[in-house]
């Protein structure tokens, strides 16, 4: 065990460079700011000198320094750094310095280059949401109509429990529909566990939401330790359930609010295709 | 227990201390130069955010050794108020430097394993690991040599 031993040497040397880098945006400055900084690293490759060489990085991110710029800049310094080199030996030296200096100032570089990819993944899963619920919307507006069978009811709960799974990335839902010919379920559990404790958990969650249907907007929450549940209601314009949706996870997942406003966004337009099914063949209960 | 290391942090300055020794213990864990930098990065942001969030904190280091990969585990605790909304904190646009992707989301992104604890009145425990496989070569070549880890 060893106890921390305090260096000022970093914020000594490190804000006579950084005041010149925040000074001015031309390249000159710029360019001497990282001279300043990378013979203070050749000079002495203590941690000291590494954390201000991250922290010149850290810096020309946030001033949004180019990349090329940064490369240029780095070339032209060592370059100069390696003509007055004694002899090979000290040109080696410097080189491999070099290469860590690069190393710690580019660090900030590629964490803020994964941010950027972390965030165009995130900008192509929500793009591929919007289509798959474009795409299930037009569904069940087109096939509400035909709705006149107990079977085709069915067949609409099974399409939106397997929706509802895959745009909440949910183990197990379950589509529960009252109709005057009686009460219809579709249960998707995602293949695994015999029985699926997310169907149960599912079932538990719409349970609750039955016992107490007065709120027929409300949305249950079930927060338990190793799972989560969400269940909506199906209801119609004038507030009536007709049925629920809910959804389970596996393990230690929970769900967003985001996959919560996914989830009542499902279930609205799912009790929507009902209404209008029920209401043109007049089965509603 | 013995290769645990404690640092404690309460200004800009014990970062280098915080650095040294990640890196100290990155590299005896065979982790390239390339891997001992970003973890580095990632316990000077770390770091910076008890400095400027909280004012002082600890962190602790120690090696895991398996099989088939060696970790380094760095836990990073503190007393302050807490994280109201861990979510929130780790998403992108919440961060302090204007969506960047630096700070707490930005350590997370240079690490394999990251994970926030808020206690229920106060104080954060981040926990983060960093992981470097080790290939059939290296592990016959520890077992030729007798040696334990």
């Amino acid at each position: 065990m060893s106890s921390s031993g305090s260096a000022r040497g970093a914020t000594a040397r490190m804000p006579e460079a950084m005041r010149h880098l925040r000074a001015g945006a031309s390249h000159a400055v710029f360019r001497s700011a990282y001279a300043a900084a990378f013979q203070a690293f050749i000079d002495d490759e203590s941690e000291t000198a590494r954390l201000a060489a991250y922290e010149f990085g850290r810096e020309a991110v946030s001033r949004e320094v180019g990349l090329l710029e940064l490369s240029q800049t780095h070339h032209a310094v060592l370059a100069t750094a390696l003509t007055h080199c004694s002899d090979s030996s000290d040109s080696d030296r410097i080189t491999s310095a070099a290469a860590d200096f690069l190393l710690e100032v580019l660090s900030t570089y590629e964490m803020s280059r994964r941010g950027l990819a972390e965030a165009r993944e995130t900008v192509l899963y929500e793009r591929r949401q919007a289509t798959m619920i474009r795409r299930l919307s037009s569904l069940l507006a087109d096939t509400s109509l035909a709705l006149h069978e107990h079977s085709s009811i069915e067949e609409m709960l099974q399409i939106v429990a397997e929706q509802a799974c895959e745009l909440t990335d949910a183990a197990c839902c379950i589509a529960h529909a009252r109709t005057r010919l009686g009460c219809l379920d579709a249960i998707l559990a995602s293949a695994g566990s015999e029985p699926p404790e997310p169907s149960r958990i599912a079932f538990e969650a719409f349970e609750a939401l039955e016992r107490g249907t007065e709120a027929t907007h409300a949305v249950h929450l079930g927060a338990r330790t190793a799972s989560a549940s969400i269940a909506v209601p199906l209801a119609t314009l004038d507030g009536e359930v007709v049925g629920v949706l809910a959804i389970a996870a596996n393990g230690e997942r929970t769900f967003s609010e985001l996959h919560q406003a996914v989830l009542v966004h499902i279930a609205q337009m799912t009790a929507a295709a009902l209404e209008r099914a029920m209401r043109y063949h007049g089965s509603l209960p | 227990m013995d290769d645990e290391v404690v640092v404690e942090i309460n200004a800009d300055a014990d970062l280098v201390a915080a650095r040294a020794e990640a890196r100290a213990l990155a590299t005896r864990l065979g982790f390239s130069r390339t891997d001992a930098t970003l973890i580095a990065t990632a316990i000077s942001e770390i770091s910076r955010n008890i400095v400027v969030h909280v004012g002082k904190g600890r962190l602790v280091m120690r090696p895991l050794y398996e099989d088939h990969r060696y970790g380094l585990v760095v836990v990073a605790s503190d007393d302050g108020p807490g994280i109201r909304d861990v979510e929130a904190a780790l998403a992108e646009g919440n961060a302090a430097r204007g969506g960047l992707g630096l700070g707490l989301p930005g350590a997370r992104r240079l690490m394999d394993e990251f994970h926030v604890k808020c206690g229920s009145e106060r104080g954060t425990t981040v926990t983060m690991t960093k992981w470097r496989m080790r290939d059939e070569l290296e592990r016959l070549r520890e077992r030729r040599d007798g040696k334990n880890a």
